[in-house]
């Protein structure tokens, strides 16, 4: 059988070193040899001896997602082997997170990261109950994170004089070191309208860079759909 | 009138030898002179004479598993001179050359067209059970020709040679003499009864000599342009729904 499917960029080669890289521009490949943690339902393909567990959060993180509906679903892989993460074959990056680095991310858009990273879900500051479920996640410490963009994505500088306004939908992360406020753009007038679509835009103040995807799109949906097994399924599937 | 979108990438590509071949990675180009088979609904332009028929899904046995399954490719037959452009839903499009003595099982909700001298029927994939929610029927393509199927994004290509395991939704398409299982990697514990899923219940297992085509999605590719065809909905209706629909 001959295919330009075969083609060198898409084969899978065996891994070289244990650790993150890109399999290409949407997929993330993980050779592992220990654990690593990921978004539940991110594995598209595994090989070697690898198990998937529910990873327990904690209770405090365990009640914000409760309470918020957002934060990010997470299962531990442990084992040795490759598997490779992908979601929605949206653009994956990888981030080299340094000691003093902090990271503020989307939880939609977090594909998998070492263990040696810590995270906890934050309300961001300022966004009150608009903005459609404003909770990020921080990461910090050291290791490899990988993230999820809807598109090619734009990273912008900001600076103490030039805040930059984001769409909460299109917004993927943050540096931390940010300051954050909600701004309301649009006059009483061009409401009563209709409308132009922008409501509220979330404000970053200070020094560092915000990562924006040009999509507006729900991505959450097919995350959900596979993790529907549920209860029956799952015992039965014992 | 002048364009970034009249740039000769995106003009037609002109060839004097018939069949297929890729526009650019989401189009494909059908030089036709004969016939060829191609998902119903998968026609985006054409220039020429031709005809379309519907055929179902080719036959009486084949409209019968396909309404019991879900399984399937909604077919029709292009018939005429002149050229045919195909699409699904602007996913990556690949042509596989089929030669004698090769045969692939490929989801058929990620085909979308074929020479008309190639084969393909309704298998049943092995181990899978009825928990898959990909279907667990696919198509096999066997004879000589072309086929083109679509993936949601840029494939991995894996060479099966130690156990390779896959999620069900994301395998596209693999060599049909791979021996296909289920695989439980998700670990059974206590969380898994009160409902807590890593999303990895069920992954297929692959063992043999050959390769799996994985999609970086979990996504149902294809299944809203053709109406039909393994999508979700499809499957949901039942049996007897599905019969007494046909």
């Amino acid at each position: 059988m001959r295919s330009d499917l075969f083609k060198a960029d898409n084969m899978a080669q065996p891994p070289t070193q244990v650790g993150m890289s890109l399999q290409h521009s949407k997929c993330v490949k993980y050779a592992l040899n220990g654990e690593v943690l990921a978004r539940q339902g991110a594995m598209v393909a595994y090989r070697g001896n690898l198990a998937f567990e529910v990873k327990s959060q904690g209770v405090g993180n365990f009640l914000k997602r409760a309470v918020t509906g957002e934060g990010l679903p997470l299962m531990a892989v442990r084992g040795q082997g490759e598997v490779w993460f992908a979601s929605g074959a949206h653009d994956c990056f990888i981030m080299d997170l340094e000691p003093g680095d902090a990271l503020s991310i989307n939880g939609r858009n977090v594909v998998c990261f070492d263990p040696s990273l810590s995270y906890e879900i934050q309300m961001v500051r300022g966004a009150g109950m608009f903005g459609g479920g404003l909770f990020n996640s921080i990461f910090n410490g050291q290791g490899r994170l990988a993230i999820t963009c809807d598109g090619q994505p734009i990273v912008i500088p900001v600076s103490q004089q030039a805040p930059v306004f984001v769409d909460t939908d299109a917004v993927v992360g943050w540096s931390a070191g940010l300051q954050t406020s909600i701004q309301k753009s649009q006059s009483l007038k061009s409401i009563l309208r209709g409308g132009s679509g922008e409501l509220f835009q979330l404000a970053l103040y200070g020094q560092g860079f915000v990562i924006v995807q040009p999509s507006e799109g729900h991505q959450v949906a097919a995350a959900q759909q596979s993790s529907s097994g549920g209860l029956l399924g799952s015992v039965l599937g014992g | 009138m002048r364009s970034a979108l009249f740039a000769a990438e995106n003009m037609e590509k002109e060839s004097a030898q018939p069949g297929m071949r890729l526009q650019n990675s989401k189009m494909l180009k059908v030089e036709l002179n004969g016939e060829i088979m191609a998902r119903t609904g998968a026609m985006v332009a054409y220039q020429g004479q031709m005809q379309f028929q519907a055929l179902g899904s080719g036959g009486m046995g084949k409209w019968i598993k396909s309404k019991l399954t879900g399984e399937g490719v909604p077919l029709m037959k292009v018939s005429g001179v002149g050229d045919l452009f195909l699409a699904d839903r602007a996913a990556d499009v690949h042509i596989i050359d089929v030669e004698p003595g090769d045969a692939i099982t490929i989801n058929g909700k990620n085909v979308l067209a074929f020479d008309s001298t190639v084969q393909y029927d309704i298998k049943f994939v092995q181990g899978l059970g009825m928990f898959s929610a990909a279907g667990m029927f696919n198509c096999v393509f066997t004879g000589q020709g072309k086929v083109a199927i679509t993936t949601k994004g840029t494939p991995v290509v894996l060479s099966v040679n130690q156990p390779t395991y896959a999620d069900p939704q994301a395998a596209i398409c693999w060599s049909a003499s791979l021996q296909t299982g289920y695989h439980r990697a998700d670990q059974l514990g206590l969380g898994t009864i009160l409902g807590r899923s890593t999303g990895e219940a069920f992954t297929m297992s692959f063992s043999g000599q050959g390769f799996v085509v994985v999609q970086p999605s979990e996504e149902f590719a294809g299944s809203l342009v053709s109406g039909g065809g393994g999508g979700a909905q499809q499957q949901s209706q039942g049996l007897l729904g599905g019969l007494l629909g046909g």
